[in-house]
This record gives structure tokens, sequence and C-alpha cells, in this order.
């Protein structure tokens, strides 16, 4: 699916990725936790496509492709999702218009029809349901005036509607109650498939107490330094991060 | 004898005036009087002076031969720091230039403008005084403005905050009650490079007076400016704020508060004109209005082509009391650059009544609730002075003026 | 909302140039270039004007000639040789069409091109069209249905010639003659335009339009519009405007007068997509336009304006809130690209008790562009309990074009409450992030934010003009990136 070889990459000149290398596979699940600012939303960003970070050495191959020489569209449309940290508010735009629009232009790179009003309305319908969003949600302007809950769950409806084959989760459990990321746990859960796979981006073990990832990996200081599995995340949660710290330092 | 008919107001105006007794250059004289030549009072056809009309001037008897000295000095702000007075515009007697004060002079440094007013300004100054911080010690110099006799008050003023530096500065007008006297003030500001320097201006001026002030700014690259406006009393107050940030990473904050009664007018035009990126700005000025006072507001943000990552905020907020009150409100965005956060934003109304209802029922008369209401409109506008001398001095100035 | 489809836009993509710009074969009578009292005399004896209206003609004429044009507005451009204008041209036929079939076929070709199929129109939308070519009405439908109602719609010479007191008694009440250059020169000259008048009590029942249209080279359009809407009557009326591709620059200076009397509502939209001028401004309409609305007790005006071509516009809708209760909106998109120039905004003039206005500004710059919004709200002593809400917003798309905000606030009321807000940012970096990572290009991202931005003035406008005003929002920004 993914394979992230040696991944090196600066933001205003400060390297925040050291060296990061992770193979994820289809029908995986792979949790990334570490402590703040070892680099796992910066991991986040750059496989989306953000600009502001400069990758200096390394190599990611997505799907066959070499995912770095693509455009952030151009990855969405092979099948990259990210479920963002803080969704941004696109006023006056609907939901619906936007994930029409979304889709069809992921079918038109895909060579396909586009989607029919018919075709999609049922979709909405279906999708919906998996993350238990209020369908007057779907119809109100992208994540204008959402909750913070609302717009971690309307992340998961429109992940539901792409079908990715990637979906990288950023934190999505941050700011959530505890029904709230039963939901949402429910909702990547549902959509797991054989064909499809995860990186679950999170600083507490929480999330992975509902969403059982197959591989539990430790970033810190840009580099993954510790690869278990759900016990690891466990072992985390009792211990903090700071025996990872020193063990790596005395490593 | 010039002919009546071919005379401008400023003609008539300077026939009242006395010629400076401070050393001009011939070339700097001979430029304000060619321009006052070509100049007439500005009228509301001038967009600037859309709202401002400034003909009672000619109205005004100034006395020329005012005292150089008072017996009871009016009251400074500060308790520390370093003070100048000025008695209807002359330096008091006794005072000695010492490090970082200059009031005697060789020759007046050439600055001008193309306003007819700092012209005026130039050929019948009545003191010139220049400030200068060079350490980063924040020292703080009182300019006490002492106006009793109806005179022509023409200060220039010359503030030079260096490299570096810090420096608190407060322009303390203080007029006698009925003073009516015409004040002209020009002030030129320097912020070097990495200074800070933070300007207080009270105009408590006589309620006959006219009092028509300019600051022209300037400021280097990682510098912070502050100016503080409080307009208190007086006729007419005019001022023109025109601050250039010229170099990047600034800071730049205008705040303003004005109680306005009787018959005063208040005219506060702010530019801020950012010439080069990364800069931040923000101006708040807030003010109320009663009686048959008017208050203008003109605020104006300039982000010229190239000077991208501004972030400009500009809000001015009016409460008027009574029915023959007016409020003029112009806040304007001229924005050349696209990655830029520029807002601004106008209000006017009255005290909310549910908030009157509210402090009655707890046993408050109307009149301080009213009271409380404002004072805690203006409280934005002093929670920004960071100088407490200054906001508590503001705050005592504002409750007398509700006593009155 | 799903009535925006992708198919349309990306069609209209395609189009990289002016849209609507062609010039149509129509043989034009066209009068002698200049301007003198003779001129008027002629322009007046042409459409067998009575000599009231002469007289109001010269008497305007008189007045311009001692005005000079405004300057100041945020616009520079070459000054308009007002003796370089033709000031009258009609389409030759003078026999007025009994029915559609009689219509000149390439005049029905043309407004195919403009998309606005008659048939179509009359069959689907139901909308009464008034077709303006140049300045001679040619074409107007569902007169009889509107005149069971005892509504009239009708060109204004039509007007002028049917109904004269109506005419006589609102004509230039609201905007007199000696209001501003532009208002003048219109009053002295102007061809041709619509008259509506919607009875006591009548709900117009259906969306009235015109669509105006400059078309032989040269002839400036000074068109003029009364709208009378009388006690309790309602009325949508829209105005759409396209003009064929020029090199050398057109004037327009229309007038537009609109009076609600008491507990009437008039609803006024307009799409403007005139020439902008060419990718170096070369050529593009000047768009000098006064429009005033007189709202009386209990009634309302609300303008909705979509302006994205024009190379100069100086354009300010305004309402004078002079009844009780009255209420007066502004709802406006202004886009311009390459070297296009607005200057637009509203005046909202608050004289009654209790009256309210609502503004709603986007502006959108791209290109090298300058984009101003100017307005002005007044509240006068006895306007009491007045309120006005504004909120004016202004969108960057490139580094080298201009948003301007130009607000004057006026109060001499203490119990009024203004709220002005306005500002200015580029689009938003993370939303256009956030539609690529969901797989939307670029371009329709962009466009797709801006129809959102939007959102609040589009939905003010009917259905059929919200569809059009979109794709028009599109196809302006095209290549606007900076």
């Amino acid at each position: 699916m993914i394979e992230i070889i040696n991944l090196h990459a600066n933001i205003e000149g400060k390297e925040i990725l050291k060296g990061l290398t992770l193979t994820v596979k289809a029908g995986e699940v792979h949790a990334i936790m570490g402590p703040n600012g070892a680099g796992k939303s910066t991991l986040a960003s750059i496989l989306a496509g953000r600009e502001e970070y400069e990758i200096t050495s390394g190599e990611v191959t997505f799907e066959g492709a070499d995912l770095l020489e693509l455009s952030t569209e151009e990855r969405a449309h092979l099948g990259l999702f990210l479920a963002f940290q803080y969704p941004v508010e696109i006023p006056g735009v609907s939901n619906v218009n936007f994930l029409r629009t979304a889709i069809n232009e992921i079918r038109e790179a895909k060579g396909e029809d586009s989607i029919s009003a018919k075709e999609f309305m049922a979709m909405v319908r279906e999708k919906s349901k998996i993350v238990e969003l209020d369908s007057k949600l779907a119809s109100r302007s992208v994540n204008e005036g959402f909750s913070g809950g609302e717009k971690k769950r309307n992340e998961i409806f429109q992940m539901a509607m792409l079908n990715p084959k990637l979906a990288v989760l950023d934190e999505t459990d941050s700011g959530l109650d505890i029904d709230a990321l039963r939901i949402v746990a429910k909702g990547v859960n549902t959509l797991k498939s054989a064909d499809n796979a995860s990186i679950v981006i999170t600083h507490y073990q929480r999330l992975l107490d509902y969403i059982v990832p197959d591989f539990v990996h430790v970033l810190h200081d840009g580099k993954i330094v510790k690869t278990g599995n759900k016990e690891l995340a466990l072992e985390l949660e009792e211990k903090g991060y700071d025996w990872i710290k020193e063990e790596t330092q005395v490593g | 004898m010039e002919d009546l008919l071919t005379q401008t107001k400023f003609d008539r105006l300077r026939t009242q005036l006395n010629e400076t007794a401070l050393p001009l250059t011939e070339v700097a004289k001979q430029r304000a009087q060619s321009l006052l030549e070509i100049s007439d009072f500005p009228t509301r056809k001038n967009e600037a002076w859309k709202y401002t009309n400034v003909n009672g001037l000619n109205k005004l008897l100034l006395n020329a031969s005012a005292s150089k000295s008072n017996n009871k000095p009016a009251n400074t702000i500060s308790n520390n720091g370093r003070k100048v007075h000025i008695i209807n515009g002359h330096i008091a007697e006794g005072q000695t230039d010492t490090p970082g004060i200059k009031t005697s002079w060789d020759s007046l440094p050439e600055r001008y403008t193309e306003s007819p007013f700092d012209a005026l300004n130039l050929l019948y100054c009545s003191c010139a005084v220049e400030l200068t911080f060079d350490d980063s010690e924040n020292k703080s110099i009182e300019l006490v403005f002492d106006n009793n006799h109806n005179t022509a008050i023409f200060p220039r003023l010359f503030i030079n905050c260096k490299k570096g530096s810090k420096g608190t500065v407060i322009l303390n007008f203080q007029g006698a009650e009925n003073n009516a006297s015409f004040i002209n003030a020009s002030t030129y500001i320097d912020v070097g490079e990495n200074a800070n320097l933070s300007i207080h201006k009270i105009q408590k001026n006589g309620n006959d007076t006219f009092d028509l002030q300019r600051e022209y700014v300037n400021q280097a690259a990682n510098s912070s400016f502050t100016m503080n406006t409080f307009p208190l009393s007086g006729r007419l107050t005019r001022n023109d704020l025109l601050i250039n940030v010229n170099g990047s990473n600034c800071e730049t904050f205008m705040n303003g508060a004005y109680t306005l009664k009787g018959k005063s007018h208040c005219d506060n035009h702010t530019t801020v004109d950012h010439k080069v990126a990364n800069c931040y700005s923000k101006e708040l000025y807030k003010g109320v209005i009663d009686d048959r006072a008017t208050n203008v507001f003109n605020g104006k943000v300039f982000v010229r082509k190239d000077a991208q990552k501004i972030n400009a905020f500009q809000s001015n907020a009016n409460i008027l009391l009574s029915e023959t009150g007016t409020v003029n409100s112009k806040p304007e965005l001229e924005i050349y650059a696209d990655d830029v956060k520029c807002s601004h934003g106008s209000t006017t109304g009255q005290l909310d009544d549910e908030a009157v209802f509210y402090l009655r029922s707890r046993g408050l008369s109307e009149k301080s609730a009213k009271e409380l209401l404002v004072k805690a409109f203006l409280g934005e506008v002093l929670e920004a002075v960071e100088n407490e001398e200054v906001s508590s001095y503001v705050e005592e100035q504002i409750e007398l003026h509700f006593s009155k | 909302m799903g009535q925006y489809t992708e198919n349309e836009l990306a069609k209209d993509l395609e189009n990289q140039d002016y849209k609507f710009g062609f010039v149509t074969d129509v043989e034009t009578e066209k009068i002698p270039v200049g301007l003198n009292e003779d001129i008027i005399r002629l322009i007046s004896s042409k459409k067998e004007e009575p000599k009231w209206l002469l007289d109001y003609r010269i008497n305007a004429y008189r007045t311009w000639l001692t005005m000079t044009e405004p300057e100041w507005a945020h616009v520079r451009y070459q000054k308009p040789d007002f003796q370089n204008i033709t000031y009258y041209a009609a389409p030759k036929q003078t026999k007025k069409y009994e029915s559609w079939d009689d219509v000149d076929p390439e005049m029905k070709e043309t407004m195919g091109k403009l998309g606005i199929s008659m048939e179509e129109q009359k069959r689907l939308t139901g909308v009464a069209v008034d077709f303006v070519m140049d300045s001679v009405s040619v074409a107007t439908s569902f007169k009889s249905k509107l005149k069971e109602l005892g509504i009239i719609f009708c060109s204004f010479s039509e007007a002028v010639q049917e109904y004269p007191e109506l005419v006589r008694e609102h004509m230039g009440t609201i905007i007199p003659h000696t209001d501003n250059f532009y208002a003048a020169l219109n009053a002295a000259v102007f061809t041709d335009g619509s008259f509506c008048y919607i009875p006591k009590g009548v709900r117009c029942p259906m969306e009235l339009s015109t669509y105006f249209r400059i078309n032989a080279g040269g002839t400036g359009q000074f068109e003029r519009t009364l709208v009378i809407a009388d006690e309790g009557a309602y009325v949508s009326y829209l105005e759409g405007c396209t003009a064929p591709q020029r090199d050398e620059n057109q004037l327009h200076a229309a007038v537009v007068e609109l009076k609600a009397l008491k507990d009437a509502e008039i609803k006024y939209s307009t799409v403007q997509n005139w020439y902008p001028g060419d990718k170096n401004g070369i050529g593009g309409v000047f768009n000098f336009v006064t429009k005033r609305g007189l709202c009386e007790t209990n009634a309302k005006i609300s303008w909705t304006q979509v302006e994205t071509g024009s190379a100069v516009t100086w354009k300010y809708p305004s309402c004078i809130l002079k009844g009780d209760h009255a209420v007066g909106e502004f709802y406006s998109v202004a886009v311009t690209n390459n070297y296009q120039q607005a200057d637009t905004g509203t005046k909202m003039i608050h004289l009654g008790k209790n009256t309210k206005s609502t503004i709603i500004s986007k502006g959108i710059s791209a290109g090298d562009s300058q984009n101003s919004y100017r307005g002005l709200v007044q509240i006068h002593k006895n306007a009491h309990k007045s309120r006005n809400f504004s909120q004016c917003d202004s969108l960057l798309m490139t580094d080298h074009c201009g948003a301007h905000t130009f607000p004057y606030i006026e109060c001499k009321n203490p119990t009024a409450q203004i709220e002005h807000e306005a500002t200015t940012s580029k689009i938003g970096e993370d939303q256009l992030f956030y539609c690529k990572q969901r797989g939307i290009s670029e371009e329709k991202a962009i466009s797709l934010i801006v129809n959102g931005y939007c959102k609040e003035v589009l939905n003010q406008l009917p259905m059929e003009f919200a569809v059009e005003a979109q794709k028009l929002l599109a196809i302006s920004l095209e290549g606007s990136v900076g």
C-alpha cells in the first residue's frame, strides 16, 4: 500500500523528520504514537502534500506511484485520505455540494462517469448513518459552526463517502468526549476491509481501545524508535514516554 | 495694506500671530511661506476635512503677550521622570537642557510636510523641544503644556527613540476652563530599529480652545510604537496621526478615548501605512458624545504592494447620549497586497437599556448606572494603556466629566 | 444547491475569452455624432415625445453643461469624449412585433447566444422579458397576462405615449436631473428603458425581467428605468446585461428609479456582465449608473447585484427610507479581474422612525484589478430606533490587485444603532488545501470557495439568476490565481 523509506523533512529550516521508515500493507491498521513535537502531525501533512514542508531525502511509494511527485489532489485521486486534526470551515459551501464535487473529480481522474444525483443522495443517507451524523449537518456548510465532535464525525463521514485506500487519521481523538470517540471508532472499524489500510496518529492510548491496531509505532525525534503490537500502547499509557526517550538516548 | 478680497483665511489668521523667535533657515522659511500663499483653510470639499470646519479660528482673539510663568502650575501626571514645563506655548523660565532634552536651538531641524498648518507651525513656532531616548531603560519624559492665556501655542516637537532604546513620553495639555487658545502642534517621531516608544497625549483644553495637532511617525524594523490619545475637552480638537511603517516586523498600537459634551467637536484622523511585510497594527478608538458635541473618526489602513503578511485591525465605537449630538465614522482599508488579514469595525449606538435596567433594579440611580456603563465602555481602551499613571489620570477625568 | 452542476461549469470554463463577445448585424438607424440641443430635439421628435418631456431634457442638458465629471471615486480612466458619441441608435424596423414569430431571426439568434432563449423562458419559467436591443424595445411578452392584473410593464417610450401622467408624476422625483453629472446626462439624452407599475395591493405573480444589451458600435446607452409599486404591491424585477466585445470604450449611464409606496415591496436584482475589456485592459464598458429607491411607510426595497463585467463601474444603488418602519437592503457581489476597476456600494438614508437597513457586500479582486466598496449610512435626527448592519468583505486573489473599503457612517440620533464590519484577506490556504486533499482541483476549489463566500448574496437572487451568477463568478475568476 504505502512504503516510506528514510524520510527526512524540514520546516523553516528546522529538521522535523529524521529518517522515518514505515511500511503499511492492505488490511492493516497502524498506530503511530509519540510525545508532543515528535513529528506525528508533520508525517500526516507530508503524506497529504502540504507545501510548507521541504523533503530533504527519502522516498514514499503509494500504490506503486512516487507519492512525493504528486500534487495533493492527485494523491487524493489515488485514494489517500487525511482526517484533519483541525478541519477547516468553508462558509457557504454545503457539505453535500463539496462531497459531490470531490467524488466527481476523483471519478473523472479515474475516467469514470459522474455520480448521479440519486445515487449520490442514497450514498449520503447510507454513510451518514455510520457516524450517526444528523442529515441536517450534511446540508450545512462544511464544518461551519460544527462542534469539535461534529467536525471529527464529519471527517469520518467524508472518509466513508470517498472510500479511500489509505486513511491517515491525525489525532482524530483529540477533543472528543467518550461518546463521540466511540462513534468515530465505530465508523473507522465499519469501513475497515482487506483492501484498505489506515494510519492512526494519536497521543493517547484511549482511541486504541476502540480501534485495535495491528502495529503500534513510537515516533520520537523524527524517527520510529520502537514498534510493537497493541500491548506497547498499554505500556506507553502506563509508563509515559520518558522511558522511550531515555532508551533511545542510551541506545 | 492688502486687499481684503484677496486675503485668504490664513492671511487673516496670520495678522494675529507673531513670527517665531526660533532660528529657521531661509530655505525652510521660504518653503513654508510659499505653501501658505497658495493655501486656504480646508473646506468640506476636501475629503480629509469633510466633517470639520476650522473657520472659527479667525474668531479667536489671540493675545500675544502671554506670561511665561504661572504661579499655580498645572498638575503633572507622572510622579517620577523628567518634566518640561511649557507655559502658554513657551518654555518655562529656568528650564535648561539636559541629556535627552533639548529646548534651545542654533537652527531648527529641517523637517516639513505638505500640510499648511505645519507650515504655519513652523513660521510662528512658539517653542521647539527635542526628546532623545538612547538606552533601554524606558525613561519617561512629560511635557506639561500649561495654558492659561488666550494665545497661540505652536509647539514643534521632535521625538527620537534610537536603535534598541525604550522611551515613554507624556504630552499633557492642560488649559484653564475658559481658555480660548489656538494650539497648533507638529510632532516628528522617529522610532529606530528594535526601539520601543510609547506616547500618551492628554488634551484637556479650555472649552473654547482650538487644538490642531499632527504627528508624523516613522518606524524602523522590529520596532514597537504606541500612541494613546485622550481628547477630553476643548471647542475643536483635530488630531492627524500618520504612521509610516518602513521596516518589517513592527508593531503599531493606536488607542483613543474621548468624552465630548457641550459644543465640542473632536476629529481623529489616523493613517497607518504598511509599506513593508510582516507587521501588525491595532487601533481602538472609543468615545461618548453628549449635548451638541460631534465626533469624527477617520482611520485609514494602507497596505502597499508587496507588503505581505500584514495583520491590521481597526475599531471605532461610539455611544451617542443626546438628541443633538453627531457621530461621523469612516474606517477605511486600502489594500494592495494579498496575503493579509485586515479588518475594521465601527459601531454607533446607545447604552444597553437592559443593562441600565438591571443596574437600577440593584439600587443604582439611573445616572450612576449610565456612568458605570460608560466607564466600562471606555475601560477597554484604558486597559490597553500600560502606563498606570496615565490610565488612572484619564479615569479620574472621565469621572469628573460626569460629575459636572 | 444541487442546481449547480459541474458539467455546466466545466463547459463554460473552456471558453477563456469573453463569452458573450459578438456583434449582431442588425441594420441600425443612427443620428449624427455629438451632443447639443438640436440632437436632443431630434431624439425627442423621433420618439414623438410630448413637449413637457422635451423641456425636461433641455433643462437637464443645460444643467449638465454646468456640471463637472465626478472624480472622487477610486477609479482611473480616460474620460469619454461626449461629443464623439452617437446618442441614438434604433434597429431600423419601426413596426412593433405582434408575436414572437415576427421577430427578426438574427435577433433571436442573439438571444440564443445570450442563453436566454425566449421560447424556453416563456414556457418554462414564466418570465416576461422586455428585450432591449440598443435603445428601442423590440419584444414584449406576457403583456396581456400582466394587463389583467392592471400591471404595466413596457418600454419607457411606450409608457411616455400610453401613460404620460404616470411617467410625468414620478419620473425624476427620486433622482432629479440635478443629482449628478451622469444622471443629468441621462435625463437629457435617454432613449429608452423600462417602465413598470404595480397597482395597489397587487402581488406581481412573475419575475419581471429585462435584458439590456449595447450593440451598435459607438452608441452609448442611456437607459432609464422607473418602477412604481403602489400601496401594498409587490414586484421582483430582474435586470441582466451582456455587451458585445469592442475595442473602444463604451459609455453606459443608466438611471433607475424605484418607488415603493406604503406597505409595498420591490426586489431589484441585477447580473451585470458587460464586456470588461481584454486581458491588457483595452476596451470595455464604462458603467456609470445612478440607482435609487424611495421607501414610504412600512415599504421595503431590496437591491441585489452581481457585478462581474465592465471596465469601470461606478454604481451605488441606494435607499431613501423616508417612511417609518421602512426597510432597505443591499446585497452585492463584485468581481474584478485583469484591469477592471469597480467602485460600488450603497447609500442608506434613514429618515423615518424604526427604519432598518442591511448591507452585505462581497468584493473579489483578481489580476491587476481594483475593487472598492464605498457606502454611506446616514441616520437623520428623527430616525428614532433605526438600525443598520453592514458587512463588507474583500477577497484578494493576487498580490497585484487592490481591495478597498470606504464606509461613511453619519449618525444624528442617539437611539439608532449602527454596526459596520469589514474584513480583507486572501483566499484561505487551509481551505484550498482541504479541498485539494479531498481530490478537488485548484481551479474548482477556488470556484467552490468563492461561491460559498458569496452565498449570502447569491441566496437573495431568484433561482435562475443564481445559477447564472454562479457560473459567471467561475468564468470571471478563470486563471486568476496569483
